[in-house]
């Protein structure tokens, strides 16, 4: 494969997905219910392989908050939600989706299902949506995802996913596809071990391809309505082979010459663009892995029996997903995860993002740095707005990511 | 109200309130007694006091700093409630615990494990209790094997049986004491309260500090002595009601009360959601009995979905019950459930017509003085500024 062919598959993949993940936005929803369309929505989708094998069109209200904090409007949106009277230090997404619920931008759907997953934030988001006026008669469906990691959980977890999938089934008078489900899940099984294949690929001195593609990978690979459709699949196994050609290759990523491997462990901020591109541009660091770019390692869904598969849905979900497991995590999951990945993609440097609306990281931070340091891992904590750039620029991010580089020796 | 301040065992409960450690603690643990602690009201005391435990709900009353926890929790972004009980653990306030349990009710609370597990302050048990976030059949069974865990790890740590009987007994004077705390809330439904909010949280918080039997004794004593008084006539500006997550202190109430209005009854944590109901005291399981009084019955805390309708239900209801003419919403800064719900709420008592005023506050505050501006204001609204 010559370097002009290669660069135009990556070209045609990026086009791809851009058409696929329009599938999660609200303009795709506003599409939807304009056609008449039954539609759900929901906090936070915990169970995509479900809501494609009922071929319904299913949103998560959360992620039309992340991406609409990232449009031209944000700033004065976040305004708005900040002038509501919900809690002044609640998460600026969820908070921005609540504004977003309240003036009416999201249109009314013929389902609800919320729960507490990930976060404190997303429940009251769960909270606020429940007891919107004009929503009021709309069926709802309320859940409540376990902190604890344990084969009890996943099943009790299991279980209500059952009883969710069950409450769609009644609004949409048909039944899941048993079938269907399991075929939908083998697939995305496929699709999973495709997305570890490209970390491992990523985890090669020069990495070959930016963080933008494993975040590619994830949306249309386990967020929306295209999970366990063999098109994923097959843009996947395009993107692994074309990757795996620049590693036989020794290619680095494009125009840079990477001399840092760092990992952001969070969410990206709305900066990331413009502050991955200067870190990797300016001082040859060059960014592995995020909660968007998230390679797993993630649980198979077994598809042995109904119980078994939805059990695994509650361990892929709970155990797996980024922010989710996150969120929902302890300082051994934090550390333990870390850890791993710092030596899995030879990083040289961790950033932890500390979000100032995730209360779990807040909360555990200077342990997880003090484990990380005793490890010999060099972290930086951050205390950046993930969802209103004001908060901290991406130049002061940019800034301290530098001074934090200089003082690990990183930089000579 | 002079009663009240002359009243021996008022003033022995709210002495209890306004510490930490208190000479009740002290006697029992000369004796062999075993205290736990714990953080949040869906820890139920009936499984500790069955266990030989004397529960204590951890509060950081009489902090002045959280300094050392901000070493652990990021001071701005973490409720300075949690941040101030943590404090409290580290300075060595709760060293007569032997056991805590730590609530994952919110995730903030939650943390405090974590962070206990890697501080310098030991404990001889740690354990966490998950809830479940929704109602239902399913929860309540989830719940029910958290709490057979917990059994479990106690009678595995401490070497004891914590036997159905035990746990029967323990319901039926939890109960007990909640129907006393009942008693003296529903006093409060008279024109002339012969107790004030203030004097009520103090009794109130007092029951999550002292071994059981004693506050039980005590409160007949103070309601007795409170029915027997002849209340003088009072012209108070306003009847308010407080909602929110935990309000163990008084400056609230005192500041509502320094201006001339009342706090007749409230929504909160360390108040009117505690003594709530009653659990069954018989039957086959003493647990179920238990998780279904958490879960189904009790879930008057917004980090469960599908609470909401209970908690506006309860409010409405108070506020006809207690003739009350305004509310008071506090949270914590940083408590994001309870910031949602008293968004939610503030928006349907104003529909009603109800007024309201929101409120968010560090756990101790810097000044209340802002605080007190704002709750003046609030009264001269809800009186038309004629009184
Ligand atoms: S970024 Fe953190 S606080 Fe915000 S919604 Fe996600 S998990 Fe919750
Ligand atoms: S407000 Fe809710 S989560 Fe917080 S301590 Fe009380 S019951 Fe627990
Ligand atoms: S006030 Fe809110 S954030 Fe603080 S401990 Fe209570 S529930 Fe948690």
């Amino acid at each position: 494969m010559d370097t002009d062919n290669n660069k135009n598959i990556f070209d045609q993949l990026n086009k791809e997905c851009n058409e696929y993940s329009k599938a999660i936005f609200l303009e795709s929803c506003v599409e939807v219910a304009k056609n008449g369309e039954q539609f759900g929505l929901t906090t936070e989708d915990c169970f995509p392989e479900v809501h494609c094998a009922l071929g319904l069109p299913y949103y998560s209200i959360a992620v039309f908050g992340g991406v609409m904090s990232q449009m031209p409007q944000a700033f004065d949106l976040i305004d708005k939600s900040k002038e509501m009277g919900v809690g002044s230090m609640t998460c600026s997404g969820p908070k921005l989706a609540m504004y977003m619920v309240e003036s009416g931008m999201i249109p009314k759907p013929n389902m609800i299902i919320t729960g507490n997953q990930p976060c404190d934030a997303i429940s009251a988001l769960g909270d606020l949506v429940n007891s919107y006026k004009p929503w009021a008669d709309v069926p709802k469906f309320y859940m409540s995802a376990p902190h604890d990691k344990s084969e009890e959980s996943y099943v009790f977890y299991g279980k209500q996913m059952r009883a969710a999938a069950a409450f769609l089934e009644d609004i949409l008078g048909r039944k899941l596809d048993m079938n269907k489900l399991k075929q939908i899940s083998e697939e995305a099984n496929k699709q999973c071990q495709l997305m570890l294949e490209l970390q491992v690929l990523k985890s090669a001195v020069p990495t070959p391809i930016d963080w933008t593609w494993g975040r590619s990978a994830t949306r249309i690979a386990r967020w929306g309505s295209r999970v366990g459709s063999p098109v994923v699949t097959e843009w996947l196994e395009r993107l692994v082979a074309a990757t795996e050609q620049r590693v036989k290759e020794k290619k680095g990523i494009d125009g840079i010459t990477e001399k840092i491997r760092f990992m952001w462990y969070d969410m990206v901020p709305t900066s990331s663009e413009k502050l991955f591109s200067r870190l990797a541009n300016e001082l040859g660091a060059v960014e592995l892995m995020d909660y968007y770019n998230w390679g797993g390692p993630w649980t198979p869904i077994d598809t042995s029996s109904e119980e078994a598969m939805f059990t695994s849905f509650a361990k892929r979900y709970l155990k797996d997903t980024p922010m989710v497991k996150h969120a929902m995590g302890t300082v051994q999951s934090f550390t333990d995860d870390i850890t791993r990945l710092y030596k899995e993609l030879k990083c040289d440097a961790v950033v932890l993002g500390l979000n100032i609306g995730h209360k779990e990281q807040n909360a555990m931070y200077r342990v997880i740095e003090d484990i990380c340091r005793e490890r010999g891992i060099p972290i930086q904590m951050i205390g950046c707005d993930l969802w209103d750039e004001r908060y901290m620029t991406g130049d002061q991010i940019f800034d301290k990511i530098q001074m934090f580089f200089e003082v690990s020796g990183l930089i000579k | 109200m002079d009663l009240i301040k002359n009243s021996e065992v008022f003033r022995k409960l709210s002495g209890i309130a306004g510490t930490i450690n208190n000479s009740g603690i002290e006697n029992l643990k000369k004796e062999g007694g075993k205290v736990a602690g714990y953080t949040c009201s869906f820890v139920p005391e009936e499984l500790l006091i069955a266990a030989g435990f004397m529960p204590f709900r951890i509060r950081g009353t009489g902090s002045k700093s959280a300094d050392l926890a901000n070493d652990y929790f990021q001071a701005a972004n973490i409720c300075s409630m949690v941040r101030h009980c943590f404090n409290h653990i580290l300075t060595g306030e709760y060293d007569f615990l032997d056991a805590a349990i730590i609530g994952g009710g919110c995730d903030a609370n939650r943390h405090i494990l974590d962070n206990w597990e890697k501080s310098d302050a030991k404990i001889p048990f740690l354990h966490r209790i998950f809830f479940p976030h929704a109602t239902g059949d399913l929860m309540v069974e989830y719940f029910r094997n958290q709490l057979a865990d917990m059994k479990a790890g106690i009678e595995k740590h401490f070497g004891i049986e914590v036997t159905d009987e035990k746990i029967w007994n323990a319901i039926k004077l939890c109960n007990e004491a909640r129907d006393l705390q009942k008693e003296l809330y529903s006093l409060r439904k008279a024109d002339n309260p012969p107790i004030t909010g203030a004097e009520t949280v103090d009794v109130i918080v007092a029951g999550n500090s002292m071994p059981k039997e004693e506050y039980i004794a005590d409160l007949k004593t103070l309601l007795n002595e409170l029915k027997n008084t002849k209340v003088e006539d009072k012209n108070y500006k306003a009847r308010l009601m407080i909602i929110g997550p935990c309000h163990d202190d008084t400056s609230m109430c005192d500041i509502i009360e320094g201006l001339g209005g009342i706090t007749v009854t409230d929504l909160t944590c360390f108040g009117a959601k505690i003594i709530y109901g009653r659990v069954k005291d018989s039957g086959a399981d003493p647990l179920q009995a238990i998780a279904e009084y958490q879960v189904q019955d009790r879930p008057f805390c917004p980090k469960n979905l599908g609470a909401h309708p209970i908690i506006s239900k309860t409010v409405f209801e108070n506020i006809k019950d207690y003739k009350v003419d305004g509310i008071i919403g506090q949270n914590m800064l940083c408590c994001d459930t309870w910031g949602g719900e008293l968004y939610i709420l503030n928006k349907e008592l104003k529909e009603a017509g109800i007024p309201m005023l929101r409120i968010e506050r560090e756990y101790i505050p810097d000044s209340l003085g802002q605080i007190q501006t704002r709750v003046q204001a609030f009264l001269e609204t809800i009186t038309g500024g004629t009184q």
